[in-house]
C-alpha cells in the first residue's frame, strides 16, 4: 500500500510540475543595468550566434548588420521605405538609368574598428565584390570608376540604377579592403579575429557562448551622431516564448528578429504589462498564396478565380493576424507599401459563386463522388504545398488546413504536400523546379519594400522563384524595376496590382501586423520602423536614457 | 472475482474503462465535428466547454476524438511490442545455447539505444502515417519483456513438468504453447499493461514535437498547436490542460493496473 501512496504522491507532483511549468510567468520588476556603470542596450534575439563574418549574412551578427550596428551600410530606408543616405552620402542617377554618380563619406574621419581610415580604395573594393559574386542586392551593375577621393561612378545595364540603389538599402555593407584583399578563397568561409571588422559606430568587443550574448562598444562619435549608451548586448534566446519571458522581467530592453516577428498570437502576451510597449506596426510583408502556372488546373484563370472565392478570409484573418489582421485586397500588396492602390476591392468568401466558376469552366463532378473532375474528365487533385519553414511550420499547417477545408467545400480534392513539409531539399526543390500547384508562402517586410511578393510570382532570370509568364505581368514587372524615381515605381507597382485582381496570379491571405516589443522603463527615443521594430538603423542615434 | 483483485488494480480498471468508453462513443459524446471550423479563441462557455482552439475548432470535442487515436496507437503498440517481447524471450530462454546468445546480444544493442531519440528520427523520417508512428514506437520498446521473459522461461524450463514432457518427446513449439506461455501470464499482462501506458506517452511526445500525423486529432497534437500557437504563453489553460490531464490520468490508470497486477501475482507466489 505504501507503494502505492508513493505512485499518486508522485503523479500529483509530477501533474503540479507540469502545470507550473506550462503556466504564463508573472510580470516582475525590471533588472538593473547589467551590473555594469557602462550604460548598455540590451537587445533580445531569436536568431543563433553562429559567426561573425561581416562579409556574410548569417546568424544574430549578421542579421543585426542590416540594421548599421558595426557594419556601416551605402545606404538605409526610412519609415516609408525610401532610400536615405548613409555611406553614400549623395547621388544623381543619369537620363538613361545605367548610371549613378555617387559621393561616399570618405571626407568624413570615419575609421575601421582597427584604426584604419576609410577610403575610396575600400568603396571601389566593396562594389567590385559584389559585381564579381553577382550579388542580386546590386542586378544590373557592371563597372565602379573612381572619380576623386570622395566620388565614384557605377555603371548599369538595363536601366537598373534606381532599382539597385533601393535593392542595397540596409543589405550592402562598407568592407575593408585592407583586411579582404589578404584572405584567399572565399571570403564567406574567412574566421579570423579581423573578419567582423566595420565601420559602423559600434565595434564588435566579445562573445560569451555559454550565456549566447555577443558585446559591441561605441566608437564615441559618428558622423551619423553619438550614440547615448556605451555597449550593446545581442543576446539570443530559444523561441520568442523565452524572448517574451526576458522581456516581461526586464532582462532585455527590446527585441530585434529581422523578417521574424513575434506571431500575432503572441500579442496578449505583451499586451497591458507595465513598462512594455507591445511595439505593434504595419507589417509591409504578408502570407500569401502563389499559384503554379506550370501545372494544371491552377494555370486556368477560371478555376485561380474560384480558389479565391472559395477562401474563408475571415479566418484567414483571425488565425494569421489576429484581432488585429485585415482581410486583404485583390492586389496582394500590403498598405504600408509604396505604390500601395487603395482603390481595389477586399477579399471576399462566397463559394456559390466558386462552385458556378468551376461548373462554367467544365471542372464537374462526372463520377458523383464529391470532387469535381478537370474539364478533361481526369482526376483533380491538388497539391498545397506551404514554404519549409521550422518556426513558422505550425501556422503554415494551419493555412493548409483552412485551405484544403474551404476548396473541399466547392469540390476541390486536395493534398496537403507532406514531404515539403518535412524534407528542406524536397521544398527547396519543388520551388526551383516550379512543380507546385498551389504554395503557401511569406514575403519578409524587407522584399516586401521594393521588390514586393511579385517576385515570388514572377518567373524571369533573376527570379527561380516564380512560375508566372503572363506577358502583361511581366511587362509591368520589368517597369517596377527600370524606374527611375518613386513616381514611377509606384505606377507600375499599381499596375501591377490591377493585373493581380484581374488575373488572380497570386492571394494575400492576410495583411497582418508586426509586433517587436520593447521596454520603456530605461530607455527612450525609439522608432518604431514597420516590419523591422525599434531596433533599425536610427536607434543607434536617437535611443536615450530615460530622463536623462 | 473482480472483489478480490488489489484497490490499485480496481481504480486502473475503473479509469481506463471511462477512456475506452470516450474513444468509443466519441462521436456521440462529442459535441461538434472537432475539424469544423469557426471562431478562433473562444474562451470556455456553454456552447464550448473548453474554448476554440486558433482554427476555431472546438477543444472539447478534440479532446474526445484525440482519446481514439491515443488509445489506438498505445493498444496496438503494446499488442506488437509484448508479442515481440515474448516470442524473442521465449525462444532465447527455452532453445538456449546458440539462440539464446544471438538474441540477447541483439536485445542488449536494442536496450543500449535511447528509446525517444531513436523513436523521433524514426518518426522524422518515415513517412507520416498511424502504422509509421507505431512501427517507431516499437522499434526498440521490446526488449525490456524480452529480458524479463527469458528470465522466467529459464526457470520454468527447469520445473518437472517441462521436463516429464521433453522426456516424453513432446517438440519444442507444443511444450513452449501448452505449458511455458500460459506460466508466463501475470508477467506478459503486467508487460503489456506498462506498455500502453509508454507507447501513449511516447505518442503524445511525438506528436507534441510535431511528428505526429499532420491534421489527425491527438492529444499531443493539441499540446503541440497549445504550445506552438501561443496558447501557453498566453495562459489559455483550458488549451493546454486538458490534454495533459488526460494523458496523465490514462498512464496513472496503466500503471495502477500494472501494479495491482504485480501485487496480485506476489500475493501467488
Amino acid at each position: 500500500m505504501m507503494h502505492l501512496k508513493n505512485m499518486l504522491l508522485s503523479a500529483a507532483l509530477a501533474a503540479l510540475l507540469v502545470t507550473a511549468g506550462c503556466s504564463a510567468a508573472s510580470t516582475g520588476t525590471p533588472s538593473g543595468a547589467g551590473g555594469s556603470s557602462e550604460l548598455t542596450l540590451r537587445v533580445g534575439t531569436t536568431a543563433s550566434a553562429d559567426g561573425f563574418n561581416a562579409m556574410t549574412e548569417n546568424g544574430s551578427f549578421g542579421k543585426l548588420n542590416y540594421t548599421g550596428l558595426c557594419a556601416a551600410p551605402f545606404v538605409t530606408t526610412d519609415e516609408k521605405g525610401e532610400v536615405q543616405p548613409y555611406m553614400m552620402t549623395s547621388w544623381e542617377i543619369s537620363d538613361d538609368k545605367n548610371t549613378l554618380t555617387a559621393t561616399f563619406a570618405t571626407d568624413k574621419g570615419v575609421t575601421w574598428h582597427d584604426g584604419e581610415p576609410v577610403t575610396m580604395d575600400d568603396v571601389l573594393f566593396t562594389f567590385r565584390y559584389q559585381i564579381q559574386k553577382k550579388s542580386g542586392y546590386c542586378t544590373g551593375l557592371t563597372a565602379v570608376e573612381k572619380i576623386d577621393d570622395t566620388t565614384a561612378k557605377l555603371t548599369f545595364e538595363d536601366g537598373k540604377a534606381f532599382n539597385a540603389l533601393n535593392s542595397m538599402a540596409n543589405f550592402v555593407k562598407l568592407s575593408p579592403k585592407h583586411v579582404w584583399e589578404k584572405v584567399d578563397g572565399d571570403y564567406k568561409e574567412y574566421q579570423g579575429e579581423d573578419a567582423s571588422i566595420g565601420c559602423g559606430p559600434f565595434r564588435m568587443t566579445g562573445y560569451d557562448p555559454e550565456a549566447q550574448v555577443i558585446t559591441y562598444q561605441s566608437v564615441g562619435e559618428y558622423f551619423m551622431g553619438t550614440p547615448a549608451f556605451d555597449k550593446v548586448t545581442v543576446k539570443t534566446y530559444d523561441s520568442h516564448d523565452a524572448l517574451v519571458m526576458a522581456l516581461r522581467t526586464g532582462e532585455i530592453d527590446a527585441m530585434y528578429d529581422y523578417s521574424n516577428s513575434l506571431s500575432a498570437t503572441m500579442a496578449p502576451s505583451v499586451t497591458g504589462v507595465e513598462n512594455l510597449n507591445p511595439g505593434m506596426s504595419d507589417n509591409p510583408g504578408n502570407y500569401q498564396l502563389v499559384f503554379g502556372f506550370n501545372q494544371k488546373p491552377t494555370d486556368d484563370l477560371a478555376f485561380r478565380k474560384a480558389v479565391r472565392s472559395a477562401l474563408d478570409y475571415e479566418l484567414l484573418r483571425t488565425s494569421i493576424g489576429g484581432e488585429d489582421g485585415q482581410i486583404p485586397g485583390t492586389g496582394i500588396v500590403a498598405p504600408p507599401n509604396k505604390g500601395f492602390d487603395p482603390s481595389l476591392p477586399k477579399l471576399s468568401q462566397d463559394q456559390e459563386a466558386a462552385k458556378a466558376i468551376l461548373e462554367e469552366g467544365g471542372y464537374l463532378d462526372k463520377d458523383g463522388d464529391g470532387f469535381r473532375e478537370l474539364p478533361d474528365g481526369s482526376e483533380m487533385n491538388v497539391l498545397i504545398t506551404p514554404q519549409y519553414n521550422k518556426t513558422r511550420q505550425p501556422l503554415y499547417l494551419r493555412i493548409a488546413e483552412i485551405l484544403k477545408a474551404n476548396l473541399e467545400e466547392v469540390g476541390i480534392r486536395t493534398t496537403l504536400d507532406e514531404e515539403s513539409v518535412r524534407n528542406a531539399d524536397h521544398a527547396t526543390q519543388v520551388r526551383k523546379e516550379g512543380t507546385y500547384q498551389l504554395y503557401i508562402g511569406y514575403t519578409s517586410p524587407g522584399v516586401a519594400m521594393y521588390d514586393t511578393a511579385f517576385m515570388y510570382i514572377i518567373q524571369n532570370d533573376s527570379n527561380p522563384w516564380g512560375t508566372c509568364t503572363l506577358p502583361a505581368f511581366v511587362a509591368a514587372y520589368e517597369a517596377k524595376q527600370q524606374g527611375r524615381s518613386y513616381e514611377e515605381y509606384s505606377a507600375a507597382m499599381k499596375d501591377l496590382q490591377a493585373i493581380a485582381d484581374q488575373e488572380v496570379i497570386g492571394l494575400a491571405l492576410c495583411w497582418d501586423k508586426a509586433y517587436f516589443p520593447y521596454r520603456t522603463d530605461r530607455f527612450e527615443g525609439f522608432t518604431n520602423i514597420p516590419g523591422w521594430g525599434v531596433i533599425n538603423n536610427k536607434t543607434w542615434f536617437s535611443v536615450r536614457p530615460k530622463n536623462a | 472475482m473482480l472483489g478480490k483483485q488489489p484497490i490499485a488494480f480496481k481504480v486502473g480498471l475503473f479509469i481506463l474503462l471511462i477512456i475506452l468508453l470516450v474513444g468509443v462513443f466519441a462521436p456521440i459524446l462529442a459535441p461538434c465535428d472537432p475539424y469544423q471550423m469557426g471562431t478562433p479563441y473562444l474562451r470556455p462557455s456553454a456552447q464550448h466547454l473548453l474554448g476554440t482552439n486558433d482554427l476555431g475548432q472546438d477543444i472539447f470535442s478534440e479532446l474526445l476524438y484525440g482519446t481514439r487515436i491515443s488509445l489506438i496507437i498505445g493498444l496496438v503498440s503494446a499488442l506488437a511490442v509484448t508479442v515481440a517481447g515474448v516470442c524473442i524471450g521465449m525462444l532465447s530462454g527455452y532453445l538456449g545455447g546458440w539462440w539464446d546468445r544471438a538474441l540477447m546480444e541483439v536485445t542488449a544493442v536494442a536496450q543500449a539505444i535511447p528509446s525517444l531519440p531513436v523513436t523521433i528520427v524514426l518518426a522524422a523520417f518515415l513517412s507520416p502515417s498511424l502504422w509509421n508512428i507505431i512501427i517507431a514506437i516499437c522499434i526498440t520498446a521490446w526488449s525490456g519483456t524480452a529480458r524479463i521473459i527469458r528470465s522466467r522461461v529459464l526457470q520454468l524450463k527447469e520445473l518437472p513438468f517441462v521436463k516429464i514432457e521433453q522426456t516424453m518427446g513432446a517438440s519444442h513449439g507444443y511444450i513452449m504453447a501448452r505449458h511455458i506461455l500460459p506460466n508466463l501470464f501475470d508477467i506478459v499482462f503486467v508487460r503489456g499493461v506498462l506498455a500502453v501506458g509508454n507507447a501513449m506517452l511516447t505518442e503524445a511526445s511525438l506528436s507534441f514535437l510535431g511528428l505526429g500525423v499532420i491534421g489527425q486529432k491527438s492529444w499531443g497534437g493539441i499540446l503541440h498547436y497549445a504550445f506552438f500557437r501561443s496558447g501557453i504563453i498566453n495562459g489559455y489553460w483550458w488549451w493546454y490542460l486538458p490534454p495533459i490531464l488526460c494523458i496523465s490520468l490514462s498512464v496513472l490508470g496503466f500503471l495502477l493496473l500494472s501494479y495491482g497486477g504485480q501485487q496480485q501475482l506476489g500475493r501467488r507466489n
